[in-house]
């Protein structure tokens, strides 16, 4: 039986380009990948590899490199992506079976549009040895068939532990294509419902009504936390890709295209600039420019984005086990399937509306991301300022908390110790920075230095209590604290707080402004 | 109820209504390829052939393939022939579904 696979699978002999024009120039590969073997294993035959969207980043499955992947339905439209080539081949009758990836809806957009069926299995379920990733923690790969038995076949053919991918599963295989046989009389159905019916296309609902109704289904149950969970997956995708391909972008930006953000029948190739890459890499690499100085800032950025998207989402896994998952968990009748829309909207034009696929691509990302549990982005140009609007307004970020905490110590030590160094250096070196003390209230920084190196050392040790510690979101902090001084009677107060600036980077966090 | 009433492909609106109305007609699925070839009623070089007939023919409007693999798969497809023709239980067993 022939089957092809999306060029981002190892194929021994050629180079895995994962649809991009950077990774021509890599050896080709020695040996296959484990699916690409594992099917051969089962009597299978490679015919070929697939289109794809430039590095698995694209919905539209349009590629700048190599061309549109064509929707065999209506050519005039687009397939589908990032798996554009294994929708449009399965589809068109081409091969039975083909394979593709799935980081944010790659295997379940073409499946989609292209009229076939996908599978994303589980995370872990299908060993990704030897395939290029993109978002390491969202990456799947799967098969598409064009009937559900075919699928089956397949991923039963795929299944199994491999020690050379660590987060496949060490379960050994469970067939599936024994139960198709049994039908569906005991699975519980529901319609997703709140999230998964928002910004949903007429002809995405008409879909998923018609199929509830032939499968009887009338029980609507509502994903907790989907929104959020798409600016979760939005926030790991972008700093995962953005570390993958950091070194490209230093050494090649230019040859990175925007594949599917512009019209593919535009002759626009020439537009190949940075700049106008930020279209596909934006996310990837937030305000890059050219030349060293700037990468070496995207990869601080990228660094810290990615301390404070795992941060964030650990919270956000936490609070959602804690309350809304946690209660549809014990639901006395969960559903053990979600029916809902796989795209939100039907296969668009590749070319009339291309001007729209921005917003297309929008509404695809979405679906996806927020379709697979805790994980999950918002629209695309507004989630990272959403994503940053949910990370300001944490309170107590363990890491901002501890580096607060650490501050505050230091600085009371200091003050016991007549550090004039250590004091200067937390008080902000701005002539708006206050100190009211108990003699005396000082204007700016120099006046305050100027009063501590006059200062007497002697008689300043003090013992404090009711230290409490606030930390709003990455950049402001608020520190309370009780003193007494064996050499005053009564008890005196001490706030400190650390008011950032937007847009925050850790690095720049401004000095304490205190009060003593 | 059975999951085959969700098999069959949406009605096809295309201006290239050919392939896939010819896919529909003539295209056979994983498992029937399989039987077919594993009851000797087709060779593994000639289901390999017509699918790369089939891309040959219609590849240049669907722009699916990037690289085809054409000598690798007559190859492979000739080595699984003739381990059926010599016998071999390989492509009987349940390891081998897909042959």
């Amino acid at each position: 039986m022939p089957f092809a696979v999306k060029n981002l699978f190892d194929v021994q002999g050629l180079s895995t380009r994962a649809g991009s024009k950077i990774n021509r120039d890599l050896k080709p590969t020695p040996r296959d990948a484990t699916l690409i073997e594992r099917l051969e294993a089962a009597g299978a035959v490679l015919v070929g590899a697939l289109n794809m969207g430039e590095y698995a980043y694209d919905f539209t499955g349009e590629n700048i490199h190599d061309g549109p992947s064509r929707n065999p339905h209506d050519v005039t439209r687009m397939t589908g992506g990032s798996s554009g080539g294994s929708g449009s081949a399965v589809g068109g009758g081409l091969v039975p079976l083909a394979l593709g990836s799935d980081t944010n809806g790659s295997i379940r957009v073409p499946s989609s549009f292209c009229g076939v069926f996908g599978l994303k299995p589980t995370y872990g379920r299908l060993s990704r040895v030897r395939s290029f990733p993109f978002v390491s923690s969202f990456d799947h790969l799967g098969p598409f068939a064009r009937n559900v038995g075919d699928l089956a076949l397949a991923y039963d053919a795929m299944q199994g532990p491999d020690p050379d991918d660590v987060v496949c599963t060490t379960r050994p295989a469970e067939p599936v294509s024994p139960v198709l046989a049994e039908g569906i009389g005991e699975v519980r159905i529901a319609v997703a419902g709140g999230y998964f019916q928002k910004n949903v296309f007429p002809e995405a609902t008409e879909a998923v009504t018609r199929i509830a109704k032939a499968l009887g289904v009338t029980r609507t149950v509502e994903i907790p936390e989907a929104a959020r969970a798409r600016a979760a997956a939005y926030v790991i995708s972008t700093c995962e890709g953005a570390s993958l391909h950091l070194d490209q972008v230093a050494q090649a930006a230019e040859r990175f295209r925007s594949g599917g953000a512009r019209p593919v029948a535009g002759g626009s190739d020439d537009s190949s600039t940075f700049g106008r890459s930020r279209a596909k890499i934006p996310p990837l690499v937030p305000h890059a420019g050219t030349g060293a100085v700037q990468i070496r800032r995207c990869h601080r950025r990228a660094g810290d984005a990615l301390r404070r998207a795992k941060t964030w989402t650990d919270d956000f896994c936490a609070r959602w086990r804690r309350t809304a998952g946690a209660r549809q968990y014990r639901h006395p009748h969960p559903a053990d399937f979600l029916h809902r829309p796989s795209g939100g909207c039907g296969a668009r034009s590749a070319r009339a509306d291309a001007d729209r696929s921005a917003d297309h691509r929008s509404t695809l990302a979405g679906r996806y991301r927020a379709a697979r549990g805790p994980g999950i982005g918002t629209r695309r140009r507004r989630v990272g300022a959403k994503a940053e609007r949910d990370l300001a307004m944490q309170v107590d970020l363990p890491d901002v908390l501890a580096e607060v905490t650490a501050q505050f110590a230091r600085y009371e030590k200091a003050l016991v110790t007549n550090d004039v160094a250590v004091l200067d250096e937390l008080f902000r070196a701005d002539p708006r920075t206050l100190r009211y003390g108990i003699g005396e209230n000082l204007y700016g920084h120099e006046a305050i230095m100027a009063f501590r190196a006059a200062r007497p050392s002697a008689g300043l040790m003090r013992r404090t209590a009711g230290t409490v510690i606030t930390t709003y979101g990455r950049d402001a902090a608020v520190a309370s604290t009780l003193f007494y001084r064996e050499t005053a009677p009564g008890k005196g107060r001490t706030a400190d707080a650390d008011m950032g600036e937007i847009p925050r980077r850790l690095e720049n966090r401004r000095r304490p402004c205190q009060r003593d | 109820m059975s999951l085959r009433c969700l098999t069959k492909p949406s009605r096809p609106v295309s201006l290239q209504p050919d392939i896939v109305a010819a896919a529909d007609r003539d295209g056979l699925s994983a498992s029937e390829i399989a039987q077919a070839v594993k009851g000797r009623k087709l060779s593994a070089l000639g289901v390999i052939e017509a699918a790369l007939a089939r891309i040959a023919k219609h590849d240049h409007v669907l722009n699916s393939f990037t690289d085809v693999t054409a000598d690798r798969a007559r190859a492979k497809a000739r080595a699984l022939d003739a381990a059926i023709a010599a016998g071999s239980n390989v492509g009987r067993s349940q390891a081998c579904p897909l042959r």
